[in-house]
């Protein structure tokens, strides 16, 4: 049978129009075929060897069926897609000039990038899939801690180094600390994932700005200093902001942001000192370093700056609605 | 959680309006997620006694009763199962206006006139029970307008942190309010402290679960109803009511914070106790589910076996209900992780449960006890049988400090003393200025005992190294446990330089292997050394030689350079939450007042960003892009099985999400195609035909996940393939990268003869119709993803060459070549012998297509230097010629 299939390989892939493609099915699959004889002698043997034989040819019979009808088809499909040249130079994307649109939360980002670089922060990329000694352990979060519940989380693999996709993009922070030296300033700026239901005003994934201030000395007057900055920069300079006292297992003292504007409050995201654990955590002594933190969502500005009413859109491209960015 | 605005102002001395009480609780960590206006009652809805009920004549299932509005007897028709002569009700008369707006008018109802309305409680819109009518306070008068008699209050919606269990509680979110309010005491609930009795009803076994175990027995009257002051406080907090008996132990948990249970005691066979489940035991909860147990799960027993999942729920088996009259109260402390896993594991997540997560106080039960019996007697004349501590074991006294100038640096300006010590006073906090003698002279005397822990022997007894890391712990720092990591955390003295508070150290027993630090004391000035000696058996005040002199003195360390401006603090019993000084300091920040302070900025210069180059890159990228025409598009991430395998990916090599929001979205993509695809479906009609997208893509791998940067385009339409490969060349090109382009071979993808890949940097092609219609498209396809982060990380230097002081020389050549050679073989096969190759045109018609042969022409430039002869340009034509001709069936036109 092994012969057989040789064979058949062989002629198959000489075989270079519809004729000789259905000579060959013929040869192979015809009533005077290797098969059809064979099929024929079935009845003729033992209960076990019919069996074994019968399953042989049937299998045999499929694989033949199917090469040929591959091959029919490539045959076709090489007929009606001539070949392009692909290394060719391209051609104008459109005919008539067209204004290409930045997707909202890029444009946001873009903006992020500039007044942070201003403030002479560095932008940090960070891995998408986290594990949950970065995500939760490192800070302050084991794994029966409730306020695992602020961040429902997804998982992907529980049992071995319980890897998922990041609840937020703290879990940079004790990475970068441990691979730099204070005093240092970044922003982490990523895609984040929660186990949520979405509505209009919840995505169960969005973007999310992370930002780490570590030095000696650094204050929570340097916090609010900073991130007052930032507002004005972003939202323009009469923008107020206001701190609420919170609670956030990364952060002591922990504080929610609110932003003024255009006279009206909004929340804007949470911030803190860092834990003392935390730096310990990344390889820093508390006594000698001291450092901040933030976090506020993209897509969250996006809905501030230019009113956007249902977060689903940003998400589930629509050219109507982009093309307004 | 919903709080009543009316029972915090119980508490209060100086009472808030509900505007001010929401100001207030946002300058604590509570959250007002929404403030709910309590809806006024219309007047005409007032307070009457049914004095008659006779069976209405035409309805089987109503009732015809009259009732006493406090002027006269009048006829309502009623449905309501539960009305009896005697009962208070609340009565809408004609004209009155319910709070869902319904009107109340004059009926007659199967030929019997009713002159109003009596209301069920969903009526009043005081809460969902719409089974019968609400069943007043007996004693309240007749004739009353409800809105004066009882005044629902004004309800506070929180958000509470996870790190204070206080704020579950009445009394601790008033205590808060009250120091953020500036008043300096509470109204504290009234208890009844009841003498120990001592009959057996309980049996609590010391256990690592259960901290502390209080029991209450009691003699109640069955058949009671909770008063309406009960009733209502419960119901603005969300709980329902049940009967007087459990009424009363969940207002006491809402009010302390300290859940507890109910047994009814001719239902629980012999004492109870405490003990971890064994595997597979059964309890049936009282929401009716069967739990089968494990050995993590703490329960409460009886003879019979599981009664309560501890913390968590109780059973049915031994629950109360309107016969019950002897109850036993449980009031117990249980760990927070054990509650909690077993409430996550069962899926029952209960206020208990909720409250027990957060770490209780063990102080707490028999606090709330005195509160349970105060109310038994109150509200069911309970006769209290026994009451019974076991387990007693009161929460540590936590004593730190806080080091005010470290304060100043890390707040950002020079705090005033006073100011912080009132503020931590205010808060319960007992603050006291640090004084070395102070703090040494308290202990002298008390025994050794080696290994003692301030949990368990409550600064009553030390060893030599616990004496020092406590008095160092009141000053604020953290020198760790053992003597051994004293000596290396410290800096070294010398001993003529000694100062008080620097510790001093001896060698230990040799033969102890790993441990070289074995005794340490604490110089305290000319006086001598302080030391807690396992040979005196006592902390005692030694000569400085007893250090200094002996043969395996070890050295001096200090910590820190004066005792100055360090302020030790008492942590409240019920702040459990503060550990260190840095809990102390967040106390300081909070009340200095976050928005009261300067404005700084930190005063270091900008962080280096030579690493960090990729996302400034890619939003330049995107820029560029934008600027080629194209629409920027996001994506989800996770997509379905069926997008993989449509993909003909391996199941292998794709990450899966173990509890995904739905089958629609369970994988991580390790490709854009999927979703473009569907982009484009839901585009079909737009103007535009091309979008590109940059997001993370991942694979599986053998040790977790790997992830890179993939930018996805797609274009659809006519002559899809070329022009998105326009915008491939502008990629590359402004990389400076020449990229290798080979097609793609057996792609289940792409078509055959129209996709390439590009090495080291991703792939492109058209797509095959069947791939397309499967996501609904029918018209021609183009996507290409490339490795963008490679694309960008690759090096490239710029090495200007002068220009030529002559022309170069450009000659055209068509040669007709298979429809499957590709253009850069010819570049291929020019290179070396000439100056330069660029395309110019290709061509075909139905003829050459016939033959599966094309047309292609292209401009070649030869360097022959100035003036070159038009025999050496013809020779290196045919040079070029010749090379070409050697490409398969290749013919120079």
């Amino acid at each position: 049978m092994e012969n057989i299939l040789k064979d058949f390989n062989n002629q198959l892939s000489k075989a270079q129009n519809q004729n000789e493609i259905e000579k060959v099915r013929v040869q192979f699959l015809g009533k005077k075929s290797f098969i059809t004889e064979n099929m024929k002698t079935l009845p003729n043997l033992s209960a076990e060897k019919r069996g074994q034989l019968g399953k042989d040819l049937n299998s045999l019979k499929l694989t033949f069926q199917e090469a040929i009808n591959k091959k029919v088809d490539n045959l076709e499909m090489a007929a009606k897609f001539t070949p392009i040249d692909v290394s060719r130079p391209g051609k104008p994307l459109y005919k008539e000039s067209r204004t290409g649109h930045m997707h909202p939360s890029s444009l946001v980002l873009k903006e992020t990038y500039r007044v942070f670089t201003e403030l002479g922060f560095a932008i940090v990329d960070s891995p998408e899939i986290e594990d949950d000694w970065h995500n939760f352990e490192a800070l302050n979060m084991p794994e029966i801690h409730p306020a695992r519940e602020m961040q429902d989380t997804f998982y992907i693999d529980k049992s071995n180094k319980k890897l998922l996709p990041r609840t937020h993009t703290s879990g940079m922070q004790v990475r970068f600390m441990k691979q730099n030296n204070p005093p240092f300033k970044i922003i982490v700026p990523g895609k984040v994932f929660r186990n949520e239901n979405e509505d209009a005003t919840h995505s169960w994934t969005f973007g999310q700005i992370e930002g780490l201030v570590v030095g000696e000395g650094v204050s929570v007057t340097d916090l609010r200093g900073t991130l007052l900055e930032i507002v004005k920069k972003q939202l323009g300079p009469e923008t107020e902001i206001r701190f609420r006292a919170s609670y956030f297992p990364y952060t002591e003292p922990s504080m929610e942001i609110d932003a003024k504007f255009k006279g009206k409050w909004l929340e804007l995201g949470g911030a803190g000192m860092v834990h003392p654990q935390v730096l310990i955590n990344g390889g820093i002594d508390p006594e000698k370093y001291s450092g901040f933190a933030f976090g506020w969502g993209v897509e969250r500005l996006a809905v501030i700056k230019y009113g956007i009413t249902d977060l689903r859109e940003l998400w589930r491209p629509k050219f109507d609605y982009l093309e307004q960015f | 959680m919903k709080i009543s605005v009316d029972l915090i102002n119980s508490y209060l001395i100086n009472k808030l309006s509900t505007e001010k009480m929401a100001e207030v609780i946002e300058r604590t960590e509570v959250e007002v997620e929404e403030i709910l206006y309590a809806n006024k009652l219309d007047e005409k809805i007032i307070t009457a006694k049914v004095v008659e009920v006779i069976k209405h004549p035409n309805a089987d299932k109503l009732n015809k009763a009259k009732v006493d509005n406090g002027i006269a007897l009048i006829d309502i028709v009623c449905g309501a199962p539960n009305i009896r002569e005697g009962l208070v009700v609340a009565l809408a008369q004609v004209g009155s206006v319910l709070p869902d707006g319904f009107e109340i008018r004059e009926a007659k109802i199967r030929g019997e006139v009713s002159h109003g309305m009596l209301c069920s409680e969903k009526e009043l819109a005081w809460g969902e029970d719409h089974g019968g009518i609400v069943e007043l306070d007996p004693s309240l008068p007749i004739g009353q307008s409800l809105c004066d008699t009882a005044k629902m209050s004004d309800i506070i919606d929180i958000k509470t942190p996870s790190n204070r269990w206080d704020y579950l509680s009445y009394v601790g979110l008033s205590r808060e309010i009250a120091a953020c309010d500036d008043q300096n005491s509470l109204i504290e609930p009234e208890t009844h402290e009841i003498t120990y009795k001592n009959r057996e009803v309980a049996k609590v076994n010391k256990n690592e679960g259960c901290e502390s175990f209080y029991t209450v027995k009691a003699r109640v009257k069955a058949d009671q109803i909770s008063p309406r002051w009960l009733v209502d406080n419960l119901q603005a907090s969300g709980v329902r009511t049940i009967n007087p008996v459990v009424d009363i132990t969940n207002f006491v948990m809402l009010e302390y914070g300290q859940p507890s249970h109910a047994y009814d005691i001719n239902k629980l066979n012999g004492p109870i106790g405490v003990r971890l489940a064994k595997n597979n035991e059964q309890l049936t909860t009282l929401d009716g589910k069967q739990l089968k147990l494990t050995d993590s799960d703490l329960v409460i027993v009886d003879n019979s076996g599981a009664v309560a999942l501890a913390g968590v729920m109780g059973g049915t088996r031994t629950q109360t209900d309107e016969e019950t009259t002897e109850v036993l109260i449980e009031i117990a402390n249980f760990d927070k992780t054990i509650v909690r896993r077993s409430a996550l594991r069962h899926g029952i997540r209960t206020e208990a449960s909720a409250r027990f997560e957060k770490g209780l106080p063990s102080t707490l039960p028999s606090l709330a006890a005195k509160r349970i019996i105060k109310l038994l007697i109150e509200i069911c004349d309970a006769e209290i049988i026994d009451a019974n501590e076991q387990l007693y074991s009161p929460s540590p006294i936590r004593n730190l400090g806080m080091r005010l100038r470290k304060a100043d640096k890390f707040i950002g300006y020079r705090l005033d003393e006073k100011e912080v010590m009132t503020a931590l006073t205010k808060r319960g906090f007992q603050p006291t200025h640090f004084s070395l003698t102070k703090e040494t002279k308290a202990h002298i005397g008390k025994p050794y005992m080696y290994g003692a822990q301030i949990d368990t022997e409550n600064l009553e007894k030390f060893d030599c190294s616990l004496l020092t890391s406590y008095v160092y712990s009141k000053a604020g720092l953290d020198i760790g446990r053992t003597a051994q990591m004293q000596f290396e955390k410290g800096m070294e003295v010398p001993e003529a330089g000694l100062k008080p508070g620097d510790l001093l150290f001896l060698k230990g027993d040799e033969k102890q292997a790993g441990k070289k630090i074995g005794h340490v004391g604490m110089y305290l000035g000319r006086s001598g050394i302080l030391q807690a000696s396992s040979t005196e058996k006592k902390v005692v005040i030694s000569p400085v030689t007893k250090f200094t002199k002996a043969k395996n003195y070890a050295g001096a360390r200090r910590y820190i350079e004066n005792f100055n401006h360090i302020i030790s603090v008492t942590v409240p019993w019920w702040r459990a939450d503060v550990v260190g000084e840095a809990d102390l300091l967040e106390e300081i920040a909070k009340t200095q007042g976050y928005n009261n302070m300067p404005e700084t900025l930190p005063d270091f210069g900008p962080t280096p960003t030579l690493n960090h180059q990729l996302l400034p890159s890619l939003m330049i990228l995107r820029e560029k892009l934008v600027a080629l025409g194209l629409i920027e598009v996001m994506t989800y991430a996770f997509v379905s099985k069926k997008d993989i395998e449509n993909l003909g990916i391996k199941d292998s090599e794709i990450l899966k999400i173990e509890n995904p929001l739905s089958s629609e979205q369970d994988y991580l993509r390790t490709s854009l195609l999927p979703s473009h695809l569907r982009a484009a479906y839901n585009n079909q009609k737009s103007n535009y035909n091309s979008m590109f997208e940059i997001s993370r893509v991942s694979k599986k791998q053998a040790d977790g996940a790997e992830e890179k940067w993939a930018l996805g385009i797609t274009v659809w339409g006519d002559d899809s393939l070329l022009r998105l490969k326009g915008l491939i060349d502008s990629i590359f090109g402004w990389h400076k990268i020449d990229p290798n382009i080979e097609r793609t071979k057996d792609s289940s993808l792409y078509i055959d003869q129209r996709s390439a890949n590009i090495k080291n940097y991703g792939d492109f092609g058209q797509l095959k119709p069947a791939l397309l219609k499967s996501f609904g498209l029918r018209n021609e396809l183009s996507f290409a993803e490339l490795d963008i982060e490679k694309i960008i990380n690759s090096d490239f230097t710029i090495k200007a060459k002068p220009l030529l002081p002559y022309q170069i020389i450009y000659k055209d050549i068509t040669i007709e070549l298979p429809m499957t050679t590709l253009y850069t073989e010819l570049k291929i096969k020019l290179n070396g012998i000439t100056h330069s190759v660029d395309f110019v045109d290709e061509f075909s018609n139905d003829e050459l297509i016939n033959s599966s042969r094309k047309r292609l022409t292209i401009k070649v430039g030869f360097d022959l230097g100035p003036n070159p002869k038009s025999d050496e340009i013809s020779k290196h034509l045919q040079a070029c010629s010749k090379k070409l001709e050697t490409l398969e069936k290749a013919k120079v036109l």
